[in-house]
């Protein structure tokens, strides 16, 4: 047996994912959507830039919670359970490897992927952003990019869990976009409503529970906090504006990001179904 | 000798539905087994449960002394498997794509060429195999298959797509492979090839055995395979 069997299933992957259409079309409707945002920026004098948490970035920190997600998951979901209809997933299963290869290959090589659509698409809005907006921060637009490959990791992971436990590809889009919903909608939504009907002296533990159980809110909050307006969250939030705007943060956002998706991909590998 | 491939008892219900009725054969190096009968005889359902993708609900099964179930991969390495139907990622090419299966399998690159040369796809290894007929496909699942020089070669219905001239070839790297040792199990509809190549058959029907015996003694019995298949139904 190959011991770096995951490797050979990464690299397979990624040589699959660069030549498919999904990672041009994504890596265009980044570039567009958030091109939009930076051609409005343009419009309006004096304008900030990539300096920190204002109206351009707040606003591509939104489009990056809406549809990263959601690609994240759909790509993830869909390598594994499109596997399965296609009955490729059924044959390298006979192989001699452990399961906990097939996912882990899966996940690194997807992950190049999403690296490589957001280096290209950012990359190139950034490059765009520093020559017309002066104002913008080469750390803070690394920031937001960080931000982004977290959500696209977390979410990746949770699409191949569920890829593994669909049955078939209408299952995998099922349960993305159910999850995304949840995710985006459902949860922010409780929240705000728990919240205000909470002890006051819970909110805090409440709210620092659902920003761990939900990565959107995670990473909205972290990169807040991280841009260095943490100030705009609210008193809730005032002992993680102390110190989390430092490396403590940074070294947070890793943990997380490894964290979740360690345990993820773990019960992916444990928890699969076969196709129908 | 040891058997390769030991089967006991083995049966497959679904829902209370009974698939497989408990069924037992072993095959033994250099043996070629066919499993024989129409759609919905059980065939497909025993294959994938040798390959290790069905669970029986009894019994047990066996791949060189080993139980199917506790096999390691490093144990699993001796099986060669494919499937009656598989659609390779498109926009790979032949190469590529048994480049992959050979790592996974730990083969020498070299392997790799000879197994596409054993089924005439060098020509087109370069080739994405989007646009290869169902034959082409097929060639290359068996050349995936073949990869490794496996101990156990279990297949699917191998000959669905194939032009004649394939099946001949077919017939003929059967041999080869069953010359070298390798245990052979496989299902089809094609009696003509069962005749030419396997040495034993089981006819199955509605899940259930209804003939498991050498193919000399079905010729001395009723003339032909065929024959055999058709008195039986």
């Amino acid at each position: 047996m190959d011991t770096k069997a995951w490797l050979t299933i990464a690299r397979f992957e990624w040589k699959q994912a660069s030549r498919q259409f999904w990672m041009i079309l994504f890596t265009f409707l980044l570039l567009l959507f958030q091109g939009l945002f930076l051609m409005s920026e343009l419009l309006t004098a004096g304008s900030p830039g990539f300096s920190g948490f204002n109206r351009m970035t707040g606003q591509m920190l939104n489009l990056n919670l809406i549809l990263l997600p959601i690609m994240g998951m759909l790509i993830g979901s869909l390598s594994i359970s499109g596997g399965k209809e296609d009955r490729q997933w059924q044959l390298i299963q006979t192989y001699p490897l452990p399961t906990g290869h097939l996912i882990l290959g899966k996940f690194v090589g997807l992950s190049l992927a999403f690296t490589g659509i957001l280096a290209v698409s950012y990359g190139l809005l950034g490059m765009i952003g520093f020559f017309v907006l002066p104002g913008s921060s080469i750390e803070k637009f690394l920031l937001f990019l960080l931000g982004s490959l977290v959500l696209v990791l977390i979410y990746l992971s949770i699409g191949i869990w569920l890829g593994n436990l669909a049955r078939n590809r209408l299952q995998a889009i099922a349960g993305s976009v159910v999850i995304w919903f949840v995710s985006l909608f459902v949860l922010p939504f409780a929240a705000i409503n728990t919240a205000m009907i909470l002890p006051a002296g819970w909110v805090k533990s409440f709210l620092l529970t659902l920003i761990i159980l939900n990565p959107v809110e995670f990473v909205r909050v972290s990169t807040i906090l991280l841009l260095g307006n943490g100030a705009i969250l609210g008193t809730p939030y005032y002992d993680l504006n102390q110190w989390f705007p430092s490396l403590y943060g940074y070294m947070t956002v890793f943990s997380y990001t490894l964290i979740d998706c360690l345990i993820i991909l773990w019960l992916a590998s444990r928890t699969g179904r076969r196709a129908s | 000798m040891e058997p390769i491939l030991e089967v006991n008892d083995v049966s497959k219900s679904i829902k209370k539905k009974t698939l497989l009725s408990p069924l037992s054969f072993r095959v033994y190096p250099g043996e070629c087994l066919s499993l024989c009968g129409g759609n919905g005889a059980g065939k497909s359902t025993l294959i994938r449960m040798i390959s290790g993708l069905l669970t029986p609900t009894t019994g047990h099964i066996q791949i060189n002394g080993k139980s199917r179930s506790r096999m390691t991969p490093q144990e699993r390495s001796v099986f060669g498997y494919m499937p009656d139907h598989l659609l390779f990622p498109e926009n790979m090419t032949a190469l590529d794509i048994l480049h992959f299966y050979g790592k996974l399998k730990g083969v020498p690159g070299e392997q790799v060429y000879l197994a596409l040369d054993r089924v005439g796809l060098t020509e087109v290894a370069r080739q994405r195999v989007g646009g290869f007929s169902k034959g082409m496909n097929q060639r290359l699942l068996f050349a995936q298959a073949i990869l490794g020089r496996p101990r156990l070669l279990v297949m699917d219905e191998p000959t669905n797509g194939l032009d004649p001239d394939w099946v001949r070839t077919f017939e003929n790297l059967i041999q080869t492979i069953k010359n070298d040792g390798t245990a052979i199990l496989f299902s089809t509809h094609d009696l003509h090839v069962v005749e030419q190549v396997a040495d034993r058959v089981i006819f199955l029907r509605d899940g259930r055995t209804l003939l498991n015996e050498t193919v000399p003694h079905i010729q001395d019995e009723y003339d032909s395979v065929q024959d055999a298949f058709f008195s039986l139904k």
